[in-house]
């Protein structure tokens, strides 16, 4: 037996195979007898193939490799635009911080503007409101001066004009309220005195109208319906002006707006109050006058006695205290005093 | 303003009535005569030792009238201010002020009679007026926080009042509030003075009272 062979490559079994290129090998049992024959062919075209395709494979994982290659570089370059990308959104973003910060700035010097404008605005709303109301107490103004003229001439108003007088007198008296209450006026002093003066006007309109409306009716009406169906509503503006909110804004306005101190805002309002009081007590009295004396022709005697009574007393307390008084402006004042009592 | 000008003002003024009640309510329990009796005590004679225990504050303390008046309008301030709601504050920067409550307007007007330099009796009562408006609508409201008040001149009770400012807490925190605000067993120190001073303006302030002929409040 030869030495044992020592195969390095496929090439040294090419010496042990046969004419048909198959080398026989023999298989020995487990007593080292002969077992079988084993037929081994080597086969270099099979061997070749696989070279080819490993060397194709290889060329292609180089192909692959070279792909990787670029696209790494193409990752390289994407995730350098995505830092782009991130650097241009970090900049829309400052842009838009930026455009945020500007548009607030804009927005609070508008909100400033839009702010005073808005002042500028209640202003002219305001003196609107006081031309409305000036507008609308003028007219009554002068409805009511037509329905003293009317009764100096001895014309006096039918108890149907009388009753649109004393409706629109309150109406226009509670638009007034109304304009006081909700603050929308420039000029509070100027409302104020227009509160009262139409309040006094609604007082002397109202005891001529029940009047009117006693004489006319009573008969048909009887002791139960005594006054008019919208008499309490009337005299409803009586309450308005005693309620509390309404003392409030005489005390704040008399605190805030006028230059008086506390003596001085408790002798405005408590005047004003005391006037509010005063006049619906005149009503009353008027209405009890009326059931008391029951004929138009006495009562008008008896307000005519009264009415000359109280000039007179008047006239008599100015001529005291201006006796032996020779001061021009005193004169004047006097003479003055004197034509105001003749129209009462 | 010296003590002389607020008592000619204030005690000298008053009519009977509200001198006597005056009279009462601080002779005993802060001033006292040796010699006259409490019925015999006339208005000059009240005026005079008003004057005496002023003086005598002032010697005793080192401290000016002017300061010590400073220093009753702070302790009035200091059980008043932080009971008065405060006006809601607008949410964006140049937004629309909200309007304060009435109770804060008023509170804001007394402040700023007392941030006037060289006080005149009248602004001082003008202070005492509004605060103790106030002051009156707090006590009413069980010491809660007030935001509004009746300005009248009526809800004012001087008892009422100064019982109350003697059980002012130092704070309203509830484990403190045992502590006192005010100390009045010293004759001659700041809070018996604000006591005195306060007694003085109310009742000249219900002195001052003006009545309608047909409005009563």
């Amino acid at each position: 037996m030869s030495d044992t062979l020592v195969v390095d490559n496929l090439e040294q079994f090419k010496q042990f195979l046969n004419n048909e290129n198959i080398m026989e090998i023999i298989i020995r049992g487990k007593n080292k007898k002969f077992k079988a024959f084993q037929k081994v062919a080597l086969s270099d075209l099979s061997q070749g193939k696989e070279k080819e395709l490993v060397e194709k494979a290889i060329q292609a994982l180089n192909k692959n490799s070279m792909l990787s290659k670029k696209s790494l570089s193409l990752v390289r370059n994407v995730a350098k635009l995505q830092q782009l990308d991130l650097v241009l959104n970090g900049l829309n973003l400052c842009t838009t911080c930026a455009g945020f910060a500007i548009m607030y700035a804009k927005l609070d010097s508008m909100s400033a503007e839009i702010n005073q404008q808005i002042n500028q605005l209640e202003g002219v709303v305001k003196k609107g409101n006081d031309v409305q109301a000036g507008y609308e107490f003028n007219k009554v103004l002068a409805d009511y001066q037509d329905m003293l003229d009317c009764r100096r001439r001895q014309q006096p108003y039918s108890e149907e004009k009388m009753r649109v007088l004393v409706d629109r007198e309150y109406n226009v008296l509670s638009l007034l309220i109304s304009v006081f209450q909700k603050g929308i006026s420039s000029d509070c002093k100027t409302l104020i005195t227009s509160i009262f003066s139409l309040l006094s006007m609604l007082t002397i309109s109202l005891r001529y109208f029940d009047e009117l409306y006693y004489f006319n009716n009573h008969k048909v009406l009887g002791d139960k319906e005594t006054w008019h169906s919208a008499h309490s509503k009337w005299m409803g503006v009586f309450d308005t002006l005693s309620s509390e909110w309404f003392v409030e804004k005489l005390q704040d306005y008399g605190t805030f707006e006028s230059k008086l101190n506390t003596i001085g805002v408790d002798v405005y309002y408590i005047s004003l109050l005391d006037q509010v009081m005063e006049l619906r007590q005149e009503v009353e009295d008027n209405k009890k006058l009326i059931l008391a004396i029951g004929d138009l022709e006495v009562l008008h005697a008896f307000r005519e006695y009264s009415e000359r009574e109280v000039k007179e007393t008047i006239e008599a307390a100015f001529r005291d205290a201006f006796e032996g008084i020779d001061d021009p402006s005193a004169v004047e004042i006097h003479k003055t005093a004197l034509q105001q009592i003749a129209l009462l | 303003m010296d003590y002389q000008e607020l008592v000619k003002s204030t005690v000298m003024e008053l009519d009977a009535h509200s001198f006597d009640a005056l009279s009462k309510a601080i002779i005993g329990e802060f001033l006292s005569f040796s010699v006259i009796q409490e019925n015999e005590i006339s208005k000059s004679a009240l005026a005079e030792k008003v004057c005496d225990y002023f003086e005598k504050l002032e010697l005793k303390t080192g401290k000016s009238f002017e300061k010590h008046i400073e220093s009753y309008m702070s302790n009035i301030d200091a059980i008043v201010g932080r009971r008065i709601a405060k006006a809601p504050q607008p949410t964006k920067k140049d937004a629309t002020p909200i309007e304060p409550p009435r109770g804060r307007k008023y509170y804001n007007k007394a402040l700023s009679i007392k941030n006037t330099r060289s006080l005149s009796p009248r602004q001082l009562t003008d202070y005492s007026r509004f605060m103790f408006c106030l002051y009156a609508e707090i006590i009413n409201n069980n010491y809660k926080e007030i935001d509004n008040l009746n300005y009248s001149i009526t809800c004012l009770d001087p008892d009422a009042i100064i019982d109350s400012m003697k059980n002012e807490p130092e704070t309203d925190f509830p484990v403190l509030n045992k502590i006192r605000k005010f100390e009045i067993k010293n004759l001659y120190c700041s809070d018996t003075c604000t006591f005195i001073i306060a007694l003085i303006v109310l009742y000249k302030l219900l002195d001052d009272k003006i009545q309608g002929e047909y409005y009563h409040e």
